[in-house]
């Protein structure tokens, strides 16, 4: 075991109603004007104007900015330290799902640091963030808690790491995601059941992070089904609100996997897809399961005996490769489609897809098993046809 | 799990860094911190040890001043953090290291904090401080206290232990380089590590116990229930060290916001003016541990049950209260094995002293008010009658 650091947001609050305790914790944080990050959907909807009553109530001052894009492109970025920097705000609010919580922390480096996103995409930046508060809206991203923001351009997408990234406070008030329609409950869920999973086999995973992820495998797979079957089931949500973030915790220090190398790598401009974060990932994963799975056998169990195989009187090596058909169950119970060629992907950009996974470098190299492109061809050559080889 | 769960917060130290070798990383990160003048508290025993060369070196190479201050006194005084806070004061530092057990790592707080705050450790004690500390890192010798994530001092005043609380006393970095331990005497290898379980374990029980501090006590008292009788049969075996240090670290983020119950509120009500008895604070934990689990253990019987098998019973053919009960009988036979005493009679308590003893849990009140089961006074004499005779009710 080598030397291994771990950090995470400088204070997390969660729980029910906990959107209360915002104007206190801000009052502490800062002495001035607040401005708002927020999504266009989020701010027609209730989290907004709750969060608006609880600083009203307090008399604190905000401004609020809603241009957010989902899968933020660096000039979408841009835009939102545009509007801080013309303004004179003392603190950040990021209230939204992954994409606007990214934009968030974009925004706070710029409360602090001269330059532009694509100048600390290059070259990092030098200043701790000016202080803030990112709130989720979604149970998936737990982007919350991590110290990385990914933004999107034409070709790929970049991400912006940084040890000073991580936020004041990471304030998860579950009532947030009682509106969320099904289907994003589903992608959403099962992105954070695919952080877990994947924290917990890479090659960065430590004694904290698995304490962390574990925890969050054995939240989501009853409660994610109950969710997604009556968005109304607050236990269910609230379960999964939690489960997201200790999935947050753990991958944003252990590191997500090929799964996520994977997922991106059906964006670029050769197919054209915009698939949203966390479905994407999901459809491939039963296949980079099956493929993971020899590398790491006890974890592979561990994860099938979570996701509710029944492993007992099963080899260690067949029940790690159970992982693959449990996780394929779920996404059958989620409504996913069974296969990538339902969702237009063709033949003929296999090669091209699993050549991608390569320009996720440092995915690749925490991924428990080596990979080769032969083996990422076949791997997609699976997962097109939604068949795995142990079925 | 529950729907009416309550809101909670988490936090710790700003960063952690773990592993053989950690302290290389020295010099780096005080320089991403910013500071260049830095004050050293130890204590004599590291004060010449190659644990303080080691860290010495790095800020030598890394072009710091520093000056050492080594007189930290085990469970120290009030007086003993105010001549911290005087040398700090003196030498215009702008970073403090702590490199020690327990106690070393509690004077260290408070002379970070001294450089940001005015007042003495007196004044704070009685209203707390405004600032957060200056740059500080913690870097644990002994797999113990976990006070390295934590963010609670405790010194001991001649009516008791008196502990500052604050959610400012976070450490910029908790350094845990497990070679550090590695000349850790036996003894204090089994009272720091029977310490951290039951860090684990309380925090586990604890009404304040939080989904997110339960994974990391799970954690915590595995490790210690595989590898505490390998460490102290063997001080040289690395893996085992390795292992103790990671719970200890574990059980201080389990802890540091779930908090302790009874078993350290039945741990400091010893060392009080009427017993003039002064134990180790492991120790002290250790001996009563045993009494509290029998007392707690019908609160929460799926807890129990759980610690139970952790320590390695087999509960599977129970039911749910022998189960729960026989955690208790378990970490009996931990201290068996290292050699520590399941009596208080061994220590130079005597029966007379039982009813205030008994008395002296009260004065740790947010101790008594976490424990899952409602204390008593009775029940408290009762358990220390027990403890006494060194005989659990269930081993009839």
């Amino acid at each position: 075991m080598k030397a291994f650091p771990f950090a995470t947001a400088k204070k997390i609050i969660f729980g029910r109603g906990s959107v209360q305790q915002l104007s206190d914790e801000l009052k502490i944080l800062c002495s001035g004007k607040i401005a708002i990050i927020t999504d266009e959907i989020i701010s027609k909807a209730g989290p907004l104007d709750t969060v608006k009553n609880v600083l009203h109530g307090a008399g604190l001052e905000y401004d609020i900015w809603d241009k957010s894009k989902s899968e933020p492109s660096i000039e979408s970025a841009e835009a939102a330290i545009q509007f801080v920097r013309d303004g004179n705000y003392s603190a950040i609010v990021g209230l939204g799902g992954g994409s606007v919580i990214d934009t968030a922390k974009a925004v706070a480096v710029a409360l602090t640091n001269p330059g532009s996103l694509s100048d600390w995409v290059k070259q990092g930046f030098t200043n701790p963030l000016g202080p803030l508060v990112l709130m989720p809206t979604t149970a998936g991203t737990g982007s919350e808690v991590s110290n990385a923001g990914v933004f999107a351009t034409a070709e790929s997408k970049y991400a912006l790491y940084s040890p000073l990234m991580y936020p004041d406070i990471a304030l998860v008030d579950p009532d947030f995601t009682r509106l969320i329609p099904a289907h994003i409950t589903a992608n959403t869920g099962i992105d954070a059941l695919c952080h877990a999973l994947e924290a917990y086999v890479s090659l960065k995973s430590t004694t904290i992070t698995d304490a962390l992820a574990l925890q969050a495998m054995k939240l989501i797979p009853d409660n994610l089904r109950a969710a997604y079957a009556c968005g109304d089931n607050m236990e269910a949500r609230t379960n999964m609100s939690l489960a997201a973030l200790l999935a947050g915790m753990a991958f944003g220090n252990a590191g997500t996997v090929i799964g996520h190398a994977c997922g991106y790598a059906y964006v670029s401009p050769s197919t054209k897809f915009h698939f949203p974060h966390g479905y994407s990932i999901a459809i491939t994963m039963p296949y980079v399961l099956e493929y993971n799975a020899i590398a790491n056998m006890e974890k592979h169990a561990t994860i099938a005996a979570l996701l509710g195989e029944s492993i007992e009187g099963l080899s260690l090596r067949d029940a790690a490769i159970s992982s693959a058909i449990a996780f394929k169950k779920l996404l059958a119970d989620l409504d996913f489609p069974s296969s990538i060629k339902e969702v237009g992907v063709t033949k003929d950009m296999l090669p091209d897809i699993a050549k991608n996974v390569f320009k996720s470098t440092t995915h690749v190299a925490r991924n428990p098993r080596k990979i080769t492109e032969e083996a990422m061809v076949k791997l997609f050559e699976k997962a097109y046809e939604g068949k795995l080889d142990c079925e | 799990m529950d729907t009416n769960m309550k809101t909670f917060s988490f936090s710790t130290a700003r960063k952690i860094i773990f592993g053989l070798g950690a302290v290389k990383q020295l010099s780096e990160e005080l320089q991403n911190l910013g500071a260049k003048n830095i004050a050293i508290i130890t204590d004599t025993v590291i004060g010449q040890s190659e644990i303080l060369d080691k860290v010495v070196t790095q800020l030598r190479e890394g072009g710091f001043k520093y000056t050492v201050w080594d007189k930290a006194e085990t469970e120290p005084s009030v007086a003993g953090g105010e001549a911290a806070i005087e040398f700090t004061r003196k030498g215009n530092f702008d970073g403090v290291i702590g490199v020690g057990g327990g106690s070393v790592l509690d004077n260290a707080k408070v002379s970070a904090l001294s450089i940001t705050n005015a007042g003495t450790l007196s004044d704070w004690l009685k209203k707390t401080f405004q600032n957060p500390p200056a740059p500080l890192v913690l870097m644990p010798t002994t797999a113990g206290t976990g006070s390295e994530v934590s963010n609670a001092v405790a010194f001991s005043t001649p009516q008791g232990k008196a502990v500052l609380f604050s959610s400012l006393m976070y450490p910029s970095l908790a350094l845990v380089d497990p070679e550090f331990t590695m000349t850790t005497p036996a003894t204090v290898t089994a009272n720091a590590g029977v310490d951290t379980f039951c860090n684990g374990m309380e925090a586990f029980v604890s009404l304040n116990a939080t989904p997110i501090t339960d994974a990391f006590a799970l954690q915590t008292m595995q490790l210690v229930a595989d590898n505490l009788r390998e460490a102290y049969a063997c001080g040289d075996n690395i893996e085992a060290r390795k292992n103790m240090s990671l719970a200890a670290l574990l059980g201080g983020l389990a802890f540091g916001t779930a908090g302790t119950v009874l078993g350290h509120a039945c741990a400091y009500a010893y060392s009080y003016p009427a017993t003039s008895i002064h134990l180790p604070h492991g120790y002290a934990v250790a001996i009563t541990t045993p009494y509290t689990m029998e007392y707690n253990a019908i609160a929460n019987q799926t807890k129990y049950a759980t610690i139970a098998k952790i320590l390695g019973e087999p509960v599977e053919e129970m039911s749910l209260r022998d189960a729960a009960f026989q955690s208790a009988l378990s970490f009996k036979k931990l201290l068996y094995d290292l050699d520590i005493p399941a009596s208080i009679r061994t220590t130079g308590v005597t029966k007379d002293m039982i009813s205030t003893i008994a008395q002296n849990v009260f004065q740790s009140p947010a101790h008594v008010a976490r424990n899952p089961r409602k204390v008593t006074e009775k029940g408290m004499v009762r358990l220390f009658e027990n403890a006494y005779e060194g005989k659990l009710d269930c081993e009839q």
